[in-house]
């Protein structure tokens, strides 16, 4: 008997956590000191917080209502259903109230989307530049482009909305705790602090859980410390493209824009977010990963907290270590030096991992498809294996069929390869015990190559007439 | 997979922590104010407020001043950008 399918069980824990930490932000915002004159029982939803913040929190609470009104349907249908449909009933209904938990984050980016489109459509291109590079950081087996894409989106939708979410409580209520600390000065320098703290848990927290739950949903498609890499970087992207677009909306667009969708890319949010996937990646290849991912939590919050606390100060001291330095230096010399401290050593970690994990796939690939040869399947011939295991030969060979066939054969060669990856990374998924019971078998794969040797064999003899003349 | 991989975790976090550490440090002993430090080269890149100050990654200033918090506007408060 198969057992339960409990990923999406797991996936609606995770948000209903989020949603109740959200919750407690909100209960604490209501028992806040209040100011006189404060015209709000919930600060957020006061006459002077900006509308797109209004709306968000509403939109939120709305998701809280739609999602107990859609679980409630869920247990009346669980009820009368035959108990053979129940599973698929369970399921279901658990992804769906998953799906408008996280939607319920998301009203705060999409109101930044909307009040800034300009700014929008200007960082579409670096940012699919850039999620095009992370996702050919998978130089051997690829994980599915939806992946990528539902990444992109929990990082700049759910990722931000919840992180911004929780900064936005805390500036709404810590003013009236801290009232009493001192002068005025003092009282922003501690709500700033607050800010920063904040900022580095939730955000990441918020990053995390997507990367969690694409691991939860897609384990097949999660081999090692590479795909976790790819995985969490992409989040990153997601949520620094959100941020790029608030940003460039407060002001000096241009150098926001230099900032974080040039110079800063691949840094900060990307950087932190690589280090969490890379530690559920790792986590992927082990018996038990607390232990990593703990770790991987730990060294985002870190530094995400260490960067938003030395960045202001970097600015602060800046005219006392280097005079007054002007826009150019200040752009092309003073912040990626800043960047390189706050953000460098992330970067290196991930790239440094990264290059680890390219290793080693090549060298578990390169034993499992020697062994896949001698088996006799047809699922990889002795002449393929250092084409598999060379990118650059593959992309030669398929610009070649290109040439040869069009579109149609590069897309069949592509698929070819990717099959006969997905082979041999099977194969050691299988030897070291850890193939995910969802993962298409190895037979399954074979007749899946063994179908597009038909068709580019098929393509060959239309092209040089072979077939006719064979026939 | 990765050989040691876990060992390298633990030396990742310590990195991070390192630099949370040094973040905290600076903020709260070194530079007490620096948080709420406007820049302080006016025409530099991004002023008022939007420059290297506020490059990280977090969102200090999205919400703008809280509903009933009596201090004066924060830097690049909602209040503050044009068209709002």
């Amino acid at each position: 008997m198969m057992p339960r399918d409990n990923r999406y069980r797991n996936v609606l824990l995770i948000l209903v956590v989020m949603s109740l930490a959200y919750a407690g932000q909100l209960i604490v915002d209501i028992c806040r000191p209040k100011f006189e004159g404060a015209d709000s029982t919930i600060g957020l939803l006061g006459g002077s917080t900006p509308t797109i913040v209004r709306i968000s929190v509403w939109w939120v609470f709305a998701g809280w209502g739609l999602a107990v009104l859609t679980g409630l349907v869920g247990l009346a249908r669980q009820a009368a259903l035959h108990p053979a449909d129940r599973e698929r009933n369970r399921v279901l209904f658990q992804g769906l109230v998953a799906g408008i938990l996280a939607f319920s984050f998301t009203g705060y980016p999409f109101g930044l989307i909307v009040t800034n489109p300009s700014g929008f459509f200007i960082c579409i291109p670096s940012t699919a530049f850039a999620g095009w590079v992370i996702y050919r950081m998978q130089r051997y087996r690829r994980m599915p482009a939806r992946m990528i894409f539902l990444a992109l989106a929990w990082g700049g939708l759910v990722g931000s909305g919840f992180g911004g979410s929780m900064n936005l409580w805390w500036m709404d209520y810590a003013g009236g705790f801290f009232v009493h600390s001192g002068n005025p000065l003092q009282v922003m320098h501690d709500i700033g602090v607050g800010t920063a703290v904040s900022a580095g848990i939730s955000e990441e927290l918020g990053k995390g859980a997507g990367i969690a739950i694409l691991c939860i949903l897609y384990r097949r498609y999660v081999d090692d410390v590479v795909s976790g890499i790819v995985l969490g970087a992409t989040v990153g992207l997601g949520f620094n493209f959100i941020e790029s677009i608030e940003y460039m909306g407060g002001g000096n667009p241009t150098f926001q824009y230099f900032a974080r969708q040039s110079l800063g890319l691949m840094a900060s949010h990307v950087a932190f977010s690589a280090v969490v996937g890379a530690g559920f990646g790792l986590a992927r290849t082990m018996r038990s990963g607390r232990l990593v991912i703990g770790c991987a939590f730990m060294a985002a919050i870190g530094g995400h907290y260490g960067a938003d606390s030395l960045l202001p100060y970097f600015a602060h001291v800046k005219q006392d270590w280097f005079g007054n330095p002007s826009d150019w230096v200040d752009s092309l010399v003073l912040l990626p030096m800043q960047i390189a401290v706050t953000s460098g050593p992330l970067v290196l970690m991930y790239l440094l991992w990264w290059r680890h994990g390219m290793r080693e796939q090549q060298r578990f690939l390169a034993e499992e498809l020697a062994l896949e040869t001698l088996v006799g399947f047809g699922g990889v011939s002795e002449a393929e294996v250092p084409v598999l295991l060379n990118p650059s030969a593959r992309f030669f060979y398929r610009v070649r069929a290109f040439q040869h066939g069009g579109l149609t054969e590069y897309r069949i060669l592509t698929r070819l390869y990717a099959a006969q990856l997905d082979l041999g990374t099977t194969r050691w998924h299988r030897r070291e015990n850890s193939l995910d019971r969802f993962a298409e078998n190895e037979t399954s794969i074979r007749r899946r190559i063994g179908e597009l040797r038909i068709q580019l064999a098929g393509l060959e003899r239309d092209r040089t007439g072979a077939y006719a003349w064979s026939s | 997979m990765v050989p040691g991989s876990s060992r390298w975790m633990v030396v990742c976090a310590l990195i991070g922590l390192t630099l949370g550490g040094t973040g905290a440090v600076v903020t709260f002993v070194v530079d007490d104010h620096a948080s709420v430090q406007l820049p302080s080269i006016p025409g530099a890149p991004g002023s008022p407020g939007t420059g290297p100050s506020t490059l990280p990654t977090d969102l200090p200033s999205l919400p703008g001043l809280p509903s009933g918090l009596p201090l004066p506007t924060a830097p690049r408060s909602f209040s503050d950008r044009p068209g709002r």
